[in-house]
């Protein structure tokens, strides 16, 4: 690809950028949000039309007007959302456009034996019969993969693929990838994980604002090398952070167990206590009860038995509303389906959950230049890109979405924050920027529950790490005495220490470090 | 302005004001097309129909009478359609609320005017209010789609509304079921009585100026009020509002019953205005399902509302007059080219947002 440009209204999404793949490499394409990663390999999919520039292909010249002409090239791309029919088959998704019919009669047995033989050529099962709404995400990420190679695709784009994936499901993703690449097919891939770049690629691109930085190959490349590359300046991989000053107990959980609808224990049994100044870390494979967990604490879901106690109030089973009075702030792990209404404007969601407080609203009416004034000197002081209060929110990014919500639930000053994968799919700058209030807060003496599934993230931040397995605590360290490795083993349920040293620990009757 | 306010600005003015307008157009193409195969020249129907209409004080005048229970039922399909609810249930809805206010007007009928005129229309909001607060019951306890449950609450409303009027209400000696006559003091003034120069005799009344105050108060209460921002938050996005401790529950209760309400409203125009003074069932019916047309033609904003039921009151108002003149049109073609515009306005709405998402893709 030869100098491709690609406007939107008021944005230039690709600037004459020059990118190029060789065969049969794994070529990883990396840069923050909005830096036009996505974009560019949607022109080269087809998708979007470019306004200038040329595109190459085995040395000739061609024209890609829509995704037909790409798959006839051979390029095929599977989407960071996924596009397929939740109750059809796994055969009939794959061959869905492609199908194999003998004078219009589908040959489904057909189908099924060359699914069965492409995914035994790159290393797993499948069965072709099973309904797609039934299966996992990872599953589903195998399935559109299939889907590429079923159209005989020699060059695959893979958007954020590892994005909506648990551990276990990257290593199993991994290797697909270099069975494919054994087998002579090329990768692009599009991620903003810099691990997976070194673990993965061959060469990296990167990008930045909708230019191109650089290409380099992986062994001439470090993390850090990346990482300044794709923001143009030093970053803080690792978060600077105070020694611990923990104060008085805030929050004292105790014997915490959701169940389901059908009595199943989400979470089972689980205690724990957080002090002032202190950051407790639940560290988890997505799935593990973290999410109901968090819920019924913030008052969003129940919890079927247990106490929870804060400053030595009962808050079991208290609304949203109440809690947030206490002082109890909430960021939710899904940015756009709990965090913020994507149709209001950053005002209206400054608000969101605080809206019924005295200086939001008084009886009847919405105290709506107050609304304005604070949700502006947010916007001021978190750094919030947006071209006003006014505008609605869908039309920020990610990291902007982000950090209003962080905004918000800040701004409120709580005692203690609930914060469930705050940096989930935003860029490195972004990161950064969260992960300092974040230390800000404990360093002022706030009390911090944090969620997340990137151990680095809970290493770098936290004091305390529980790790959660099937609803309970298998675990329980300090993160000065522990490694990404030993919380890997407990997160995978292999290994669990004794319940009752967990409990105690968890509650904090014995100082750890000692 | 930058390109992505401009970008809004013709998002709005497509969607907003050209597709309904085109809508129209070709509306009035079909049907001039079938007046013409009826063997009249349609451009002098049209303009027939719009000299009945415009012609004089007295026709804007009929056509504001025929328009304002439109404006009602479009309001209650708008309302809920904020908080992301689908209506259907306007039909019924409004005879409930119908058979209540006339049964207020001709029970309580010692009650001077404005009392009872105002206890008229408190009846007829409860009425549909009660109507429309089922529904969302049901929704929010069993999870039925109050799409399903509303068009079936219509047909329990109509059957209730004739078995009440036939077996309760009417004296087996008159001709045709309807019920008692409300009170003078349940009487609607008529508009010449509130604006001079409006002319006397004609129906239009004090109804028209309530949904317009109605209208207004609903912007007022969506954009200015907690409720209004918990009404329009559960409505985006349930989840995000239960988050922000919403009792999305009560909300869309709420909001059924506001919506149904503004239903309930909308025969008030009839029993209190001017004219017979009781309830009769046969003379609305279609009302309240009119009300989705002209709610999704003025695209769930007031003003557009207001424009879009006064179209209909327009081709209504028009097709009673211009029978006298053109006999051999038989009056209905009103109500093809009322569907054609809906039928057209849904495809034209859709190309534009065809045409909008290649515009974004060209860039």
């Amino acid at each position: 690809m030869e100098g491709i440009t690609k406007r939107f209204p008021g944005v230039l999404a690709n600037d004459s950028v020059d990118f190029s793949v060789q065969e049969g490499e794994i070529h990883a394409l990396v840069g923050e949000n909005g830096a036009g990663k996505t974009t560019l390999m949607k022109v080269l999919y087809g998708i979007y039309s470019k306004d200038e520039g040329q595109i190459y292909f085995d040395d000739e010249h061609v024209s890609i007007e829509d995704p037909k002409d790409a798959n006839n090239l051979g390029i095929g791309m599977v989407h960071q959302h996924f596009m397929l029919v939740p109750p059809l088959s796994v055969v009939d998704n794959i061959t869905l456009g492609s199908e194999i019919a003998h004078r219009g009669v589908l040959d489904r047995e057909e189908g099924k034996r060359r699914i069965r033989d492409l995914a035994s050529d790159i290393g797993f099962d499948i069965d072709p019969e099973a309904t797609v709404e039934d299966l996992s995400v990872g599953v589903r990420q195998r399935i559109e993969i299939l889907k590429v190679l079923f159209r005989e695709a020699e060059v695959l784009i893979l958007d954020e693929p590892t994005a909506v994936l648990t551990p276990q499901e990257v290593e199993s993703l991994y290797e697909i990838l270099t069975n494919l690449q054994e087998q002579g097919k090329t990768i692009i891939f599009i991620t903003h994980k810099l691990n997976e770049v070194m673990d993965l690629a061959d060469r990296v691109t990167v990008m930045r604002e909708g230019k191109k930085v650089g290409t380099k190959g992986i062994e001439e490349t470090s993390k850090n090398n990346l990482a300044n590359m794709m923001v143009g300046r030093e970053v803080l991989l690792r978060v600077e952070k105070k020694e611990a000053e923990p104060g008085e107990e805030l929050i004292r959980a105790e014997n915490l167990t959701v169940k389901n609808d059908e009595g199943v224990n989400l979470v089972n049994d689980i205690s724990f206590s957080i002090r002032e100044g202190e950051v407790f870390g639940i560290a988890g494979v997505q799935g593990n009860g973290q999410t109901e967990l968090i819920e019924a604490l913030t008052g969003i879901d129940r919890f079927s038995s247990g106490t929870v106690e804060v400053q030595n109030s009962d808050l079991t089973n208290a609304d949203g509303r109440e809690l947030r009075e206490e002082g109890i702030g909430h960021i939710p792990e899904d940015r756009l389906d709990r965090g913020m209404i994507t149709d209001f404007t950053v005002t209206e969601n400054f608000v969101l959950g605080y809206h019924t407080f005295e200086r939001y609203s008084n009886r009847l009416f919405l105290k709506l230049k107050e609304m304005d004034n604070h949700a502006e000197e947010a916007v001021e002081e978190f750094d919030i890109k947006t071209p006003s209060t006014k505008t609605l929110a869908e039309s920020l990014s990610g990291g902007n979405q982000q950090k209003l919500i962080v905004a918000r639930e800040l701004s409120q000053q709580p005692k203690l924050l609930v914060a469930a994968q705050p940096t989930r799919g935003i860029d490195v700058g972004a990161i950064e920027f969260v992960h300092e209030r974040l230390m800000e807060e404990r360093a002022s003496g706030k009390g911090l529950l944090l969620v997340s599934s990137e151990l680095d993230e809970i290493m770098s931040l936290s004091d305390r790490i529980a790790v959660i397995y099937e609803g309970e605590f298998t675990g329980m360290f300090d993160s000065n005495e522990t490694s990404k490795e030993e919380l890997g083993v407990y997160m995978t349920g292999s290994k669990r220490q004794n319940e009752e040293e967990v409990r105690r620990k968890a509650l904090g009757k014995v100082s750890l470090g000692e | 302005m930058n390109s992505e306010s401009r970008r809004d600005l013709l998002f709005n003015v497509l969607m907003n004001g050209a597709a309904p307008l085109v809508a129209i157009l070709i509306a009035f193409a079909i049907g001039g097309i079938v007046i013409t195969s009826l063997g009249t020249n349609p451009f002098a129907f049209f303009s027939r129909m719009f000299s009945l209409n415009f012609g004089s004080m007295r026709g804007v005048s009929q056509m504001i009478y025929r328009a304002t229970p439109y404006f009602f039922t479009a309001m209650s399909l708008s309302f809920a359609f904020k908080a992301g609810l689908f209506n259907i249930g306007a039909e019924g809805q409004m005879f409930i609320g119908g058979l209540a206010l006339a049964w207020v007007g001709f029970t309580f009928t010692w009650l001077p005017f404005p009392i009872l005129f105002v206890l008229c229309l408190v009846a007829g909001f409860l009425g549909g209010a009660l109507w429309g607060a089922i529904p969302g019951y049901l929704k929010v306890k069993r999870g039925a789609h109050e799409v399903i449950t509303t068009i079936m609450m219509n047909f329990i409303a109509i059957a209730m509304v004739q078995y009440l009027v036939q077996n309760h209400f009417m004296n087996p000696d008159w001709g045709i079921p309807h019920t008692p006559t409300v009170a003078k003091g349940a009487y609607a003034p008529s508009l010449d009585k509130i604006i001079p120069w409006f002319p006397t005799g004609t129906r239009a009344n004090i109804m028209f100026l309530v949904a317009i105050i109605l209208a207004g108060l609903t912007l007022v209460l969506l954009r200015r009020t907690k409720l209004g921002y918990e009404i329009r938050a559960t409505g985006l996005n349930p989840n995000s509002a239960e988050y922000a401790g919403i009792d999305i529950s009560s909300r869309t209760v709420m909001t059924m019953a506001i919506s149904g309400g503004f239903a309930g409203m909308a025969t008030a125009n009839f029993i209190l205005g001017p004219g017979s003074h009781y309830f009769l069932k046969s003379e609305y019916g279609g009302i309240g399902f009119s009300g989705i047309a002209v709610g999704l033609l003025g695209r769930n904003n007031p003003l557009g509302i207001i424009l879009a039921a006064i179209l209909f009151g327009f081709l209504e108002n028009g097709a009673l007059g211009v029978q006298l003149y053109f006999p051999n049109v038989p009056r209905q073609i009103v109500e093809i080219m009322q569907a054609i515009i809906l039928i057209v306005l849904v495809i034209v709405l859709e190309l534009a947002r065809k045409f909008l998402q290649r515009l974004q893709k060209r860039g």
